[in-house]
């Protein structure tokens, strides 16, 4: 057991693991301290040799865990022996046993500093050493430019600048300041050139911490740590040294990967395209092979990956409409995720991917062949059955002349999954074979009865979601090719909103939407209706024309038998009367509604025209309409594209459709001066026969004073007409002007109501203040009524720079840098109208970075009607409405309200609304 | 920051070796290699590598009756310090051949040079063996 020449020590080690107990070890500890502090005391002569060794045997009583309050000095003093072996024990256990704030530290800043300017680079390394464990802020000051040259020179070999990287991290975050970060930028992206893997695995982790503090300043640095990935992806260049168990230096990897997740994006496509590669190639080459270590290390740069990958999907959200090649590549890539870690992806990633497959038309048939591939897999995660089934019932058809992708095979195959699958897959599953079938016309009988077996079997399932679904696709699929109609594909998803939206909208899609295409019962709907559900779905109206896929169109068809209307009717009228029980508070008693349906953003008339689908067979329906003027009407044509977007949208642009259907589209273009404006409605007809009985009416507010010019009562075909619209503002107000719209072609009354967008946000002119005008009025502007405060809840998750281009958007311009905390946000405009002039508003956002969902909001202005309908505005832009709001609308039963007549409605513009709502 | 500490520690319970990059009093040291022998010992092979313990996630190794344990924030990648735990060992191993507990317990200072090569304030530095074997070397042939 002799070792290193220090006998002592050896014997002392051995000495301690013999002793039987605690107490034992402590008395040979105490000896042997009390033995160290006095020939430390005493012996002034003595070796390096000996303090060598005696500080060792310190060093090893406190691993064991004794306090040695004494001997500090001596180990200090090692550091300036002339000799290495002395030498590195003072540096070793100096930086064990003290702290920066120890005193003797301080006495050895010269000797440290010495060593790391001297030329003997293994000293060097010691120095280094001793710094980056334990250095505190005066090494940093005094020692940071002596480090920084070690750490960028050329003719210093590896072994000392891979210790200088990590001393100067240390340095850093003991005193930021030391790197400068205006120099520094560029000499960082020099080092993550670094061909040796050891300096670079140092700078990585230095780059790290200084990309964690300020990403800004080192987005030239983002391609290097790219280039980095790639070198060790294709292992190119890495000695036999640095892979372990064939992987290239899985913790440079790791490293390099964390480094990338400290910017939000990435600008340039062909970093992105390299990055993207990259992890492609983390992903495919993963597999669970029978080495643990090496299973482990890839693992870990897999785990690391997809990390990464929510920066890979927001940017190939963003950049996939323009690298169409890429498409394929983004659903190969999220169904490799749910092949390999399907247990990490949460769903709304794999709606993300129906949702993307369902946008893009040209990649359905690619998605359906690649779920088709994952379904030969022997075992394959529960999200991949959910996934692959769900594409392959909407665009397995696409398929079809493959070999093993006929109808039946495709079947087989999901069906093959059933058994292994939970209750929440099963709905998916069973429309997945409906839509099956339906793609299939005429079925092959075999196939048909399989499927209606399964149905039946499930008929009286325990789980209500599956027993409906098995029962009312049971039921329409043995309505023939009136399938067709209701099992059509899925609309596209309307791009613009949040992601947020996209995904709640997704698993309505995904879960409810097709129950309710099937959903014949008025029972259903009821309940529906008192849950939300039924708005929501109904707001889902297809924006670009593909087969709508009402809810309710179902009543609509021929074949349905007279037994299945009798069935709804019945349904109708109890659920009437069932509702003026079970809701007993009307909406229209609250005086908030029409507040609350004018910050409804969802999209006005679609829902009563469900309803009235829904009713429209039977007599005595319209009575379901009680709020719904609308009901009178015989429309049986639908508008394309959603109406209360096209108005969210014209409330932000001047010029767009307002309107369409398959006879007209009205367009708009508008001119806004102070408290004018002058709108221009295009009518155009888009027949090649006359449009007749046109008529525009307009419903003003109160506060608008509106002219519309004369409408001609025909409008030729395929020929478009002008009407002006002049507006004045008369004072503040959030109310809005409606258009009553209808016309006659053919057979077809088509009566609309259009909200105009004349709203207050036209009237608003963005003016910048500078930080001498805004102070001075907004301390003018001291309280209630001229400036009002309040908690806003429930506001939709933005972040303050989406909060600001939504502010510039409706003409409030943000004001950078008048708040001194980052997190508040200040505006300013000025509002016209004739009551007021103009009248400058101001508006202080204060956000809590910690909660996004609420902030407080002070607004402030020279008039208190403006100031309150101003801070309601923004209230509005800013809360999502929560669904629960939503069947307020169209609920009201006609108990609760039996006199309103469709004269009375219409002369009450907000009632008005009320209908379109 | 990353490993905040290295220690190793035997089946009953003895420090073998403790290396930490933040620094804690004697007592606190004491206290908490306490707590994760007594937590991480009590648990069986089938159970996971990472326990968390304080504000610590613990990562642990057993080679025959040595247990390896490495403190570390939440910011680090669990899976690559396992594996850093068995370069580690491998890299002891290239040196003393067929490692055991005796030879980190007699060549304690070996065991430190190492790690100083290793880990320096709680990031990676090297993971070539023979980067960091060689300053060893250099000194044995020395002595």
């Amino acid at each position: 057991m002799a070792l290193s020449g220090m006998r002592g020590l050896s014997v002392f080690i051995s000495d301690i693991r013999n002793c039987q107990n605690k107490e034992q070890e402590r008395l040979r500890v105490d000896k042997e301290l009390g033995n160290i502090r006095t020939r430390f005391k005493n012996e002034k002569g003595l070796t390096p040799y000996e303090k060598k060794k005696y500080v060792w045997k310190m060093l090893y009583i406190y691993m064991l865990g004794y306090d040695v309050d004494f001997g500090h000095m001596e180990a200090v003093s090692l550091i300036s022996a002339p000799k290495y072996p002395e030498k590195q024990v003072g540096y070793i256990v100096t930086s064990s046993l003290l702290n920066e704030n120890h005193d003797f530290l301080r006495l050895a800043i010269n000797t440290v500093r010495n060593d790391i300017v001297g030329r003997n680079e293994t000293f060097q390394c010691l120095a280094l050493t001793l710094v980056g464990n334990i250095g505190g802020r005066d090494f940093a000051e005094s020692l940071a430019p002596d480090v920084q040259k070690l750490l960028i020179s050329s003719s210093c070999r590896p072994l000392v600048r891979k210790k200088a990287a990590l001393c100067l991290l240390r340095l850093f975050r003991k005193n930021p300041d030391v790197v400068n970060i205006d120099g520094w930028s560029d000499r960082m992206a020099q080092l993550l050139d670094e061909r040796d893997l050891g300096v670079l695995t140092s700078s990585m982790s230095l780059f790290v911490a200084l990309v964690s503090n300020n990403h800004e300043s080192y987005w030239s640095c983002l391609p290097k740590c790219v280039k980095t990935l790639e070198r060790l992806a294709r292992n190119q260049d890495i000695p036999q040294e640095y892979t372990y168990y064939g992987i290239p230096s899985p913790w440079l990897q790791v490293k390099t990967m964390r480094a990338l997740q400290y910017f939000p994006t990435i600008e340039d496509p062909n970093t992105r395209r390299s990055l993207f590669e990259v992890l492609q190639r983390v992903l495919m080459g993963t597999d669970v092979v029978k080495n643990v270590n090496k299973n482990n290390a890839s693992h870990a740069v897999l785990f690391e990956a997809l990390a990464l990958n929510d920066l890979t999907t927001n940017f190939l959200l963003q950049t996939l409409r323009l690298y169409r090649e890429v498409c394929s590549r983004y659903v190969d890539v999220i169904l490799q995720l749910i092949d390999k870690a399907g247990d990490f992806v949460s769903d709304d990633i794999w709606f993300r991917v129906v949702q993307f497959v369902t946008n893009n038309e040209d990649l359905q048939p690619y998605a359906a062949l690649k779920a088709r591939e994952y379904l030969d897999k022997p075992a394959i995660h529960e999200t991949m059955v959910k996934v692959s089934a769900y594409l392959l019932g909407e665009y397995s058809h696409l398929l079809a002349r493959r070999p093993g992708c006929s109808p039946k095979e495709i079947f087989s195959i999901i069906h093959e999954k059933l058994p292994t699958v939970s209750t929440s897959t099963i709905p998916i599953l069973l429309s997945t074979y409906v839509k099956i079938l339906m793609h299939s016309q005429p079925p092959e009988p075999e196939l048909q009865n399989q499927i209606w077996a399964i149905f039946s079997k499930y008929e009286s399932c325990i789980d209500a979601e599956i027993q409906q679904r098995a029962v009312e696709y049971f039921a329409l699929s043995r309505k023939g090719a009136a399938l067709m109609d209701i099992l059509a594909e899925m609309p596209k998803f309307p791009e613009r909103q949040d992601p947020l939206w996209k995904q709640s909208s997704l698993i309505k899609k995904a879960e409810d939407t097709e129950a309710d295409t099937a959903e014949q019962s008025a029972i259903k709907l009821r309940a529906q209706q008192q849950s939300s559900n039924a708005l929501v779905v109904t707001d889902q109206s297809p924006a670009n024309g593909t087969p709508r896929v009402s809810q309710l169109s179902l009543v609509k068809m021929p074949s349905m038998s007279s037994e299945d209307h009798n069935t709804a009717e019945q349904g109708v009228t109890q659920a009437n009367g069932t509702l003026s029980v079970v809701d007993p508070q009307p909406s229209s008693s609250s005086p908030g509604l029409l507040g609350d349906l004018l910050a409804i953003e969802g999209p006005p008339g679609v829902a009563v025209e469900s309803e009235h689908n829904l009713v429209s067979g039977s007599e005595g329906a319209s009575d379901a309409l009680a709020l719904a003027p609308v009901g009178e009407q015989t429309n049986t044509v639908q508008p394309i594209g959603d109406i209360a977007e096209r108005f969210n949208t014209l409330c932000l642009k001047d010029s767009g459709v307002l309107y369409e259907d398959p006879y007209v589209q009205i367009g708009i273009k508008a001119e806004w001066r102070a408290h004018h404006g002058r709108l221009v409605l295009f009518l155009g007809n888009k027949n090649t026969a006359p449009l007749v009985s046109v008529q525009a009416l307009i419903l003003p507010p109160t506060h608008l004073r509106l002219e519309l010019s004369l409408v001609p009562d025909t409008i030729p075909p395929r020929a478009q007409v002008q009407c002006p619209l002049e507006v004045v503002n008369i004072r503040p107000s959030r109310d809005v002007a409606v258009l009553d719209f209808s016309y006659r072609f053919g057979n077809n009354v088509v009566n609309v109501k259009l909200r105009l967008p004349a709203v207050l946000n036209k009237f608003l002119q963005p003016i910048p203040v500078s930080a001498e005008e805004f102070f001075p009025q907004w301390r003018s502007l001291s309280g209630p009524p001229l400036k009002l405060q309040e908690v806003v809840r429930g506001v939709r998750p933005m972040s303050l720079m989406e909060m600001s281009s939504l502010f510039n958007s409706f003409r409030l311009m943000v004001c950078p840098g008048l708040d001194p905390n980052a997190n508040n946000l200040v505006a300013s405009t000025t509002f016209y109208s004739e009551s007021t002039r103009a009248m400058l508003c101001l508006v202080r956002v204060e956000t809590d970075p910690a909660d996004r969902s609420q902030l407080r909001m002070t607004v402030a202005s020279g008039d208190p009607t403006l100031t309150f309908e101003l801070k309601e505005f923004i209230k509005e832009q800013l809360v999502s409405i929560p669904t629960a709001l939503r069947p307020l609308a169209p609920v009201p039963t006609p108990q609760a309200q039996p006199t309103t007549s469709p004269a009375a409605v219409s002369s009450d513009p907000g009632a008005m609304l009320a209908g379109l709502l | 920051m990353g490993i905040r500490f290295i220690l190793m520690v035997n089946k009953q319970g003895q420090t073998r070796l403790a290396q930490y990059f933040e620094y804690l009093t004697i007592d606190q040291r004491r206290a908490l290699e306490g707590e994760i022998v007594r937590k991480c010992l009590a648990r069986n092979e089938q159970q996971c590598s990472f326990v968390e313990h304080r504000n610590y996630k613990i990562v642990y190794r057993r080679y025959a009756s040595l247990f390896f344990l490495v403190g570390v924030d939440n910011e680090e990648n669990e899976l690559a310090i396992l594996e850093f735990i068995h370069l580690l060992v491998e890299t002891m191993d290239r040196h003393f051949g067929n490692v055991c507990e005796l030879d980190i317990m007699f060549h304690l200072e070996k065991a430190h040079f190492m790690l100083e090569e290793m880990v320096m304030n709680g990031c990676i530095v090297e993971t070539s063996k023979s980067n960091i074997l060689a300053p060893i070397q250099l000194m044995d042939k020395a002595s």
